[in-house]
């Protein structure tokens, strides 16, 4: 019998293994898309390729699987340099962190890497990302990037510099112009005047209801925008986590008391689709997201969407800290290419690739000076709005192990447990911040 | 094939972190200790009997009708035939994305249906009161086809001659099932059942996409616990641990299947 159980846990486990370990190591594949330029083209002059070209590998993820930006921009600059990129684009955003673990862990890493600052932590501790304060300094578009941005892509040290700044975001809010002219709401300035306002905008028998407040897939970032603008702070200014405060506290109850009378039907497991489908719709009238979403907006009624700053504990803007996050590019530790693949990430961050990334299908702010006073962005108030919140004290997740966890694993089910009344609303609140300090 | 499973119990007696693989300790039975004591656990085990259960239970029940069903000569067989299979055949991922907007509770069209004969709109996968009942019946709706075409394989071979003397010795339609078709198709039936009992307990594709588990756990299941645990917490000694105890589990489960069999001396 007891033999019997053993061949059958075997059989059994083999299933099971193998079922996992199927889905567990894709096996990345070459983008070859080299489809017509869909931005403008760098302009700078190309000088005498190498003989002999050097090929690196670099991952990043798709917003939009049309735009073919990036690929242009490599097609580019293999012109220019002699450098062939070999792009790993087809892992989405939330399956590419555990696809480069995997990767990372069976030494097939590529030698340069697209990051979000949320990722940052846990590859910082793990020493697999190069530093790269040597090669900045000896850079020549050093002086051309934001200085504000160099605090994203630093190490929990303050010092250290593992990525370039490619991709900025702020996150702000989106409300609808036609449903706050109908039923009389003005715009909150504050968190209190927020909660008035969603009730106020809240009309059932109109399927329109105030906000959507993303419970679902990725929504701590929208969560942990509004906390920041309410005074939470990730951590201290000794760089000890802080997230459990008085503060954060009272935000989150702010916001956690719009549910469910407030905010959409199902807005509990709502992702970025739904938050976006519902505001088109006019279900929804007020949503938290960033520059990401204002391009889908404009193709849809940019007439019908107003824009404005996340409301805030005092309503003061300068007395107030918002939320950003970065896309940013790091160099593998691992590489044998190191050179070739930062000039590459560098390559990413000067003037011509910069301008072509923010004229792209979903739009980011700028990293560097030159093209943040570029003309064309006075007039848009997407990117206007996102300055303006940038022009104030600034945040991100911070660069820790906890980060991780915190965002992938801990946050969802407290948040929506306090939403259902399964856990207290200041459980969210110690429980991420316990996440943040232990790293589990 | 049997590298990854021997790998995947080693790694169940570890503290692991595929970053640092050079860090790798052997801890005993400190992960299986971690796992009896988190009540996420037991929350994820409860909603893996109802999720696997309750879904194959179901799958069963309309598989067979649907099986008996086809078995008729109806007009356009081959074709319904071919029909039936389309939930099958369709990848998850994409029955997931369907079903989501079908269900959404602002958008969607499930509720504006229910709206036209006056019943008020369910929340369907945001409640955590429905959200593994209507995660169950899509699956039902998703496992059918299978169970279908694999009883009308298997009834297809019950001899002509034996349904032709059931009826000349007067019995009628349910006792000609109960009494000869079922006895001679029960091997492929419970075969079918106990391989989709294995894969539904393993299955959390649907699950992930459509609620990742919540609202607040409600519909967790071990196999999507052990995911989370080694991918977004990067705890792969413990996300192991709850893969080998489901490994285990399910083995009990084909123990007692055997031991029916031979009971039944049916095999």
């Amino acid at each position: 019998m007891l033999r019997r159980m053993a061949t059958i846990a075997t059989v059994v486990a083999l299933v099971v293994a193998g079922c996992s370990s199927a889905s567990t190591t894709p096996s990345p594949t070459t983008n070859a898309a080299s489809g017509a330029p869909q931005t403008a083209a760098p302009t700078a002059t190309p000088t005498a390729a190498p003989a002999k070209v050097t090929s690196i590998n670099y991952w990043y993820w798709q917003d939009d699987v049309t735009d073919t930006t990036i690929q242009t921009l490599a097609n580019q600059f293999e012109q220019l340099y002699g450098i062939h990129v070999n792009i790993q684009s087809s892992i989405a955003q939330p399956n590419f962190y555990q696809s480069l673990v995997n990767a990372i862990a069976a030494g097939n890493a590529p030698d340069a890497t697209h990051l979000n600052t949320n990722m940052f932590g846990q590859l910082i501790q793990a020493k697999v990302l190069e530093p790269l304060n040597t090669q900045i300094d000896a850079w020549s578009g050093k002086a051309d990037v934001i200085p504000s941005m160099w605090s994203f892509v630093k190490g929990p040290d303050g010092q250290t510099i593992y990525a370039m700044p490619n991709k900025f975001l702020m996150f702000y809010m989106y409300y609808r112009i036609d449903l706050f002219q109908k039923y009389g709401v003005t715009v909150p300035k504050t968190q209190e005047e927020f909660v008035a306002a969603a009730k106020a905008l809240t009309h059932p028998s109109d399927k329109v209801y105030g906000f959507d407040i993303r419970g679902g897939a990725n929504g701590q970032d929208q969560w942990a925008a509004f906390l920041v603008a309410g005074g939470a702070q990730f951590l201290d200014s000794t760089g000890k986590v802080a997230f459990s405060s008085a503060a954060a506290k009272t935000s989150n109850n702010l916001y956690i008391s719009t549910y469910p009378d407030y905010t959409n039907p199902g807005a509990i497991n709502d992702g970025y689709a739904q938050i976006t489908s519902n505001f088109e719709a006019g279900t929804a009238a007020m949503i938290i997201n960033h520059l990401g979403l204002a391009k889908t907006l404009d193709k849809w009624d940019s007439a019908k969407t107003g824009v404005a700053l996340i409301p805030s504990a005092t309503g003061d803007p300068t007395k107030t800290t918002y939320m950003g996050t970065m896309n940013a590019n790091a160099v593998l530790a691992a590489s044998t290419k190191k050179e070739a693949a930062f000039k590459w990430i560098s390559f990413l961050a000067e003037t011509q690739a910069q301008l072509a990334i923010t004229k792209s299908t979903n739009g980011y702010l700028p990293v560097v000076t030159s093209v943040a006073n570029d003309p064309q962005f006075a007039s848009n108030k997407y990117m206007q709005i996102s300055i303006q919140a940038a022009a104030n004290s600034v945040t991100a997740w911070p660069p820790i192990p906890g980060t991780t966890v915190a965002t992938q694993k801990t946050w969802q089910p407290l948040f929506q447990g306090a939403l259902t009344g399964k856990n207290s609303a200041d459980a969210v609140i110690d429980g991420v911040g316990n996440t943040l300090s232990t790293g589990k | 094939m049997i590298w990854p499973a021997i790998n995947a119990v080693y790694l169940s007696f570890t503290s692991t972190n595929l970053l640092n693989l050079s860090e790798q300790t052997l801890i005993g039975l400190d992960n299986f200790r971690a796992m009896l004591a988190d009540p996420v656990f037991y929350t994820a085990l409860v909603n893996s009997l109802w999720w696997t259960f309750g879904a194959v239970f179901f799958q069963l029940l309309f598989g067979m009708i649907g099986a008996l069903a086809l078995n008729q000569n109806i007009k356009f067989r081959g074709l319904i035939r071919g029909l039936v299979l389309l939930p099958w055949a369709t990848p998850s991922v994409l029955i997931a994305l369907m079903w989501m907007w079908i269900l959404d509770p602002n958008l969607g069209i499930a509720n504006r249906m229910l709206g036209f004969i006056g019943i008020g709109a369910q929340p369907w996968l945001s409640d955590p009161g429905t959200a593994l009942p209507t995660l169950i019946f899509i699956d039902v709706w998703f496992g059918i086809p299978f169970f279908a075409v694999m009883i009308l394989a298997a009834l297809q071979s019950v001899p002509h001659e034996l349904l032709e003397a059931a009826r000349i010795d007067g019995a009628n339609a349910w006792n000609t099932f109960w009494r000869v078709v079922l006895p001679l198709i029960l091997p492929a039936v419970l075969i079918t059942t106990t391989l989709r009992l294995i894969w539904t307990a393993n299955f959390f594709d649907l699950i992930l996409i459509l609620t990742n588990g919540g609202p607040a756990n409600a519909s967790l299941t071990v196999p999507l616990y052990a995911y989370q645990t080694a991918y977004r917490g990067m705890d792969f000694g413990l996300g192991a641990a709850l893969a080998v105890a489901q490994a285990a589990f399910l083995a009990i489960l084909v123990v007692l299947y055997m031991r029916q069999i031979r009971k039944s001396d049916i095999a």
